[in-house]
C-alpha cells in the first residue's frame, strides 16, 4: 500500500518534519534524521514509553534529540490521528503506545523510505 | 527546568491544547534539562500550535473578539496594534528611565555609554531593554497572525496590521536627555511618526524591512506548509 501520496501522511509528516530539534552532540552536522512524528512512532514500535524515555530512545535511534515542544507537538498530532494512544499514568509520567493503525502507517512509511534510500544509494554508487 | 518557568511556558499554548496536555507536559518540562534550546523549542511549538492547532478549537461566534473581527476589524488590526505598540514603547521608555537613574545617575543621556563587561548587571539591563524595544512590533505582529488564523479573518487585515506595526516600529524613536534648565531633570520622550517627518521612514528602511520580514515569517511558513499539503489545517474527524 502506497501511503506516500496520502493527504493524511502529508499532514502528519510534512507539517512537522521541518520543526527544529536539538541536535546530537556526537554528530552535529550530518547523518541525523529529524522527522519527529516518524521518530516517535519508531520509538513506540519498541514498546510503550513516556516522554523522557522516548527522547533518549530517539537519540540512540537517529542521533537526534527532540526538544520538548517538538516532542509534544508530534505526540498531539499522532494521538489526534489515532496512531498512538495514552496508557494509564505512572505517577506524573504519561506513557504512550503505538496503535495497530500506527504500526501500519509506520511500516508503510519506512518501506517508502527504504525504497527511496535504496534508489538514492544506487545513484551515488554510479558516481 | 524551573517549575515556575515550566508553568509559564505551558500557559503559552492554546487552551484546548492545555486542557489535554498541560499536566503531563509541565511534568515533562520540570524533569527535563531546560536550557536555551529547550526554551526556544517550546516557544516555537506554542506559536505553531496557535497557528496550526493539533486540537483545533471551534470558533466561538459569540465571543467579543470574533464579533469585533467581523464587524469592526479595523479596531483589532488597525487601532489595537498601534495602541499596544505605544504602550510597549512607553514601558520601554520607563524601563530606560529607571536604568538611567540607577546605573548612570550623572549622565546627560543613557545613550552612547559603554555598559561594561557583557555579563555586568548594567549591560544586561540595557540590552534586555533594547531587545524588548526591538521585539515589541514583531511580537505584536505574531499576535495579529494568531488572531487572523484562529478567527479566519481575511489576510488583507494582517497586511494592514503588519504594515502599521512596521511603519510605527521603524519611525518611533525614544529620546532621552537632561533638560537644559539649571537643576534639570532626566526626560525620556517618544518621537511619533507625525511628530517628525514622514521621510523618517526612508531613514530606517532596514529597520522597517526587518520588522516586516520577522513578523510575517511564521505566517508565511504556515501558509506554505498548508499549500504544499493542499488542504486546510483541520485534521480528519
Amino acid at each position: 500500500m502506497d501511503l506516500a501520496g496520502s493527504p493524511n501522511l502529508c499532514y502528519n509528516y510534512a507539517m512537522r518534519s521541518t520543526r527544529h530539534v536539538v541536535q546530537s552532540k556526537s554528530d552535529p552536522d550530518i547523518g541525523h534524521y529529524s522527522d519527529p512524528p516518524l521518530l516517535v512512532l519508531a520509538s513506540l514500535a519498541h514498546g510503550p514509553k513516556h516522554g523522557h524515555a522516548m527522547v533518549e530512545d530517539i537519540l540512540r535511534l537517529s542521533g537526534t534529540r527532540l526538544g520538548p515542544g517538538t516532542l509534544y507537538g508530534a505526540l498531539a498530532r499522532l494521538e489526534q490521528q489515532g496512531w498512538i494512544e495514552p496508557l494509564p499514568p505512572e505517577e506524573r509520567r504519561q506513557p504512550y503506545r503505538i496503535t495497530t493503525e500506527g504500526t501500519r502507517v509506520l511500516r508503510a512509511r519506512l518501506n517508502t523510505l527504504q525504497q527511496f534510500a535504496r534508489a538514492g544509494l544506487k545513484r551515488l554508487e554510479a558516481l | 527546568m524551573n517549575a515556575t518557568l515550566a508553568r509559564l511556558l505551558v500557559r503559552l499554548y492554546p487552551r484546548t491544547w492545555r486542557e489535554r496536555y498541560a499536566v503531563e507536559f509541565e511534568a515533562f518540562l520540570q524533569n527535563g534539562p531546560g536550557g536555551l534550546l529547550a526554551f526556544s523549542d517550546v516557544l516555537w511549538s506554542a506559536l505553531h500550535e496557535h497557528l496550526s492547532p493539533a486540537r483545533p478549537a471551534r470558533i466561538d461566534t459569540t465571543s467579543r473578539l470574533h464579533t469585533l473581527c467581523v464587524r469592526a476589524p479595523w479596531t483589532i488590526f488597525g487601532l489595537a496594534p498601534v495602541l499596544l505598540l505605544m504602550i510597549a514603547y512607553a514601558m520601554a521608555g520607563l524601563y530606560l528611565w529607571v536604568g538611567w537613574r540607577v546605573f548612570l545617575p550623572g549622565a546627560y543621556t543613557p545613550f552612547g555609554h559603554s555598559h561594561g563587561p557583557i555579563w555586568a548587571a548594567q549591560n544586561l539591563y540595557f540590552q534586555a531593554g533594547r531587545i524588548f524595544y526591538f521585539a515589541a512590533p514583531v511580537l505584536l505582529g505574531w499576535a495579529a497572525e494568531v488572531v487572523v488564523v484562529r478567527q479566519r479573518v481575511r489576510p488583507v487585515w494582517l497586511v494592514i496590521s503588519l504594515s502599521l506595526l512596521a511603519w510605527f516600529g521603524s519611525t518611533i524613536h525614544i529620546q532621552a536627555a537632561r533638560t537644559a534648565a539649571s537643576g534639570g531633570f532626566d526626560r525620556v520622550s517618544m518621537d511619533l511618526p507625525w511628530d517628525t517627518s514622514l521621510h523618517a521612514i526612508y531613514e530606517s528602511p532596514f529597520h522597517l524591512l526587518a520588522i516586516l520580514s520577522l513578523s510575517v515569517l511564521p505566517y508565511l511558513v504556515w501558509r506554505l506548509k498548508h499549500l504544499s499539503c493542499g488542504f486546510s489545517a483541520a485534521p480528519r474527524s
